[in-house]
């Protein structure tokens, strides 16, 4: 495990009040820069998910003590369920075509440490690799992360098995609850701004850098009760060569059989990221169109001529956890999983990343031991 | 319920679930059937999942009781195409659904044995979750054992006593008038009295109780309407699960699926929200069988309820049916009928 991803480095610390958050939250919009919107999270109806804050109503940081994580990921506020392409006119007569605004600088106020990690696995594929996704890019780049450590971790919480852990350092300000104070450490240029409009220029001395990576450990060192069962270390150390074995595995009929086939786990999971694009016409008008798109819908892989690659459950479930849990760990050393637990609490039929986890590691488990007794 | 008929109630859902077991393991060994599909403990958490029993040895893993929420009758339309018999444990709603799909010709019946499982009714975590304080995701198990509603909640070691389980049942179970499942091969467990006896009691609250919350919403003005609705699409996610989860929406190519017609516009904003919520429920107005699944599938707590018994208020009004779902009503849109006072289209 690549321990940095926990630790990270701190390039500056300040100490602030529990309570109101209205000044971190102008200083950090400053920084981001002119008109740049705060997000913060909010219940809306039964579920917690994302909204805009005006100043007045910027969340108290005890939000943060009674809350363990939004029901829905802030992955829409890089990637919206609904984005244009592009709109075009008059297709017919004189078209033109146009192509959307750059977006606003965004604030995300209190983002957990295993959502702030799931910007980095995406910024990997989608903004690292051979191919940059534009739109992705530029939400990403106008962003500014302020990551909340957790003081306590949920019964579906399963960051420590992932690689992470509850104050993994991520995003560009960490946020420690510290008793009656808020630490606050700045892991990136950006991050240190919002310290210095904050304090007026005076960030930190050696002492309070020793108090963050106290408190940093301490509640680092929290074991989640899922975490607790899940031993999945056998997954990344061999991926490449367990890709195959785990590919034929009975597991996938075993388990496949309840899922229901919908888009909820893939949805509400901050490291999903599959997209479909569609064209809107209305008459001579119109608009490309980019939304969600889940590998466990039935038509996802159809294609024009009907064949469909993975025409059942079995092809389709495989496809959604072996990508999590061993090709992604195979090409970039790491899953495509912080943890976060939504796709426990929210399958419908109760089909996720720990229990499939567990079933393939011990699958894996089973293949290594044959191979040695066979030598 | 007194604390007697709840002591009494535990002893007959552990009877119920070995007969379960007893009879699933009997009907697979001697190949009559060749899956049965039921419920067993999830991985984690205090609710059961859907069980899919080839063998006798893994029918052992059958569970019986309040913890088994999940529909199972739309699990049959992926057995159709195959040869053999499977068997279905089924409490009333699942054997609602197991009739929707027999009506709707989506199932055979030579290849479906339905066995009935009488119902005390399904938890609702979040409802019980409330009455403890705590979230749902805090509640790792519960019981219904010696003698009451056991919970045993995140952090803790030890199970304790909790609500009654009748103050923690989901309005659509608390409306069910079907907890002696109907049109059933055969009932298991023999002579259940205590829970026959709740299973066999009218319902905790009568349908105009269950519509309380329609009847608010016809009653506000048509701004506020759109406005209430509005605020619930715009958090729909289109995860497709409510209707993946219902044993009506049972179509073989799905008109939210269809490219060609487009009947349902990509974008996710509110004038398409609208669209899909208006096809979903339409299409399943008057062949609903009210087993709430659709509700308790959904990711982000939209109240789909409330339009599926909107759509059969309105049916009882305009057609006098008060019931489309169950045996022996007419079913007033789910039906052709040659006689039929208004022409077709
Ligand atoms: S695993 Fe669960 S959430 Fe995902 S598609 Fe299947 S039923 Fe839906
Ligand atoms: S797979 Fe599940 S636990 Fe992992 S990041 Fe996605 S939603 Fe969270
Ligand atoms: S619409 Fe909902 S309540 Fe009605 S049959 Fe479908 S899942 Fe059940
Ligand atoms: S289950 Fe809920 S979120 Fe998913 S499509 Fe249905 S209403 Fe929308």
């Amino acid at each position: 495990m690549d321990a940095t991803r926990i630790t990270g480095a701190s390039l500056g610390a300040a100490r602030i009040p529990s309570g109101p958050l209205d000044k971190l939250a102008a200083a950090a919009a400053r920084v981001a820069g002119d008109g740049a919107l705060v997000f913060g999270p909010a219940r809306d109806g039964s579920v917690w998910g994302w909204k805009l804050c005006e100043a007045a109503d910027v969340p108290q940081s005890d939000l943060w003590e009674r809350l363990v994580n939004t029901d829905v990921s802030p992955k829409e506020l890089f990637m919206p369920r609904t984005e244009d392409i592009a709109r075009w006119r008059d297709r017919l007569r004189n078209l033109s075509i146009a192509e959307p605004a750059a977006p606003p600088p965004v604030v995300v106020l209190g983002v957990r440490p295993c959502d702030a990690a799931s910007f980095d696995l995406l910024d990997e594929v989608l903004i690292e690799g051979p191919f940059s996704d534009e739109s992705y890019r530029r939400r990403r780049g106008a962003t500014l992360l302020i990551t909340w450590a957790c003081g306590k971790t949920g019964p579906a919480c399963a960051c420590d098995a992932f690689g992470l852990a509850p104050a993994a350092a991520a995003g560009d300000l960490m946020v420690y609850p510290d008793g009656n104070e808020l630490l606050l450490s700045a892991l990136t240029p950006k991050g240190l701004e919002v310290l210095g409009d904050l304090t007026g220029g005076s960030t930190a001395g050696e002492a309070l850098t020793g108090r963050v990576d106290a408190v940093a450990a301490a509640l680092n060192a929290q074991k989640t009760a899922v975490g607790r069962r899940l031993a999945l270390d056998d997954l990344t150390a061999n991926a490449a060569g367990l890709t195959a074995t785990l590919f034929s595995s009975d597991i996938w009929t075993e388990l496949s059989p309840r899922c229901l086939s919908c888009g909820t786990c893939t949805y509400v999971c901050p490291t999903c990221y599959c997209f479909a694009i569609n064209d809107e016409p209305r008459g001579g008008d119109g608009r490309r169109i980019r939304t969600w798109d889940s590998c466990q819908f039935k038509e996802f892989l159809s294609m024009a001529g009907g064949h469909n690659p993975r025409p059942s459950k079995v092809e389709r479930v495989r496809q959604r956890f072996m990508h999590k849990l061993n090709y992604h760990p195979e090409r970039y050393g790491k899953f495509l999983c912080v943890g976060c637990g939504r796709c426990i609490v929210s399958c419908p039929v109760g089909l996720h990343v720990a229990e499939v986890g567990e079933a393939l590691s011990r699958a894996a488990a089973a293949a290594v031991s044959a191979a040695k007794g066979g030598e | 319920m007194s604390a007697v008929a709840i002591a009494d109630l535990s002893r007959d859902l552990a009877r119920l679930e070995e007969s379960v077991r007893a009879r699933a393991s009997e009907l697979l060994e001697s190949q009559q059937v060749r899956m049965v599909i039921g419920h067993k403990r999830a991985w984690n958490g205090p609710l059961a999942v859907a069980h899919f029993a080839v063998s006798p040895k893994e029918a052992r893993k059958f569970a019986a009781g309040p913890h088994c929420t999940g529909g199972l009758a739309k699990y049959l339309l992926e057995e159709r195409e195959k040869d053999g018999v499977v068997a279905v444990i089924a409490r009333g709603c699942d054997a609602l659904g197991v009739r929707r799909l027999l009506i709707d010709r989506r199932v055979d019946a030579e290849k479906v044995l339905v066995l009935g499982v009488p119902c005390a009714g399904c938890l609702d975590p979040a409802k019980l979750a409330e009455a403890l304080g705590v979230t749902p995701a805090e509640l790792v198990e519960v019981t219904l054992a010696a003698g009451a509603l056991r919970v045993r909640l995140a952090g803790q070691e030890q199970a304790a006593a909790g609500p009654p389980l009748d103050k923690v049942l989901p309005p659509t179970c608390m409306a069910c008038e079907v907890r002696m499942p109907v049109e059933v091969a055969e009932m298991l467990g023999g002579d259940l009295a205590a829970l026959t006896a709740l299973a066999g009691r009218p319902p905790a609250i009568d349908l105009e109780t269950a519509e309380a919350e329609v009847t608010r919403l016809e009653e506000l003005s048509a701004d506020d309407r759109y406005a209430y609705w509005a605020g619930h699409f715009q958090r729909c996610l289109r995860c497709f699960a409510c209707r993946n989860a219902c044993p009506a929406c049972n179509c073989r190519v799905c008109a939210l699926d269809s490219y060609d017609p487009k009947w349902l516009g990509h974008p996710t904003e509110i004038p398409e929200q609208f669209m899909f919520h208006f096809i979903r429920a339409v299409d399943v107005a008057g062949r609903c069988v009210a087993c709430g699944e659709c509700e308790r599938a959904c990711p982000v707590g939209l109240p789909l309820m409330q339009l599926n018994r909107k759509f059969s208020k309105d049916i009882r009004t305009l057609f006098g049916v008060d019931r489309p779902h169950l045996p022996g009503e007419h079913e007033p849109l789910g039906k052709f009928e040659p006689d039929d006072p208004e022409e077709f289209m």
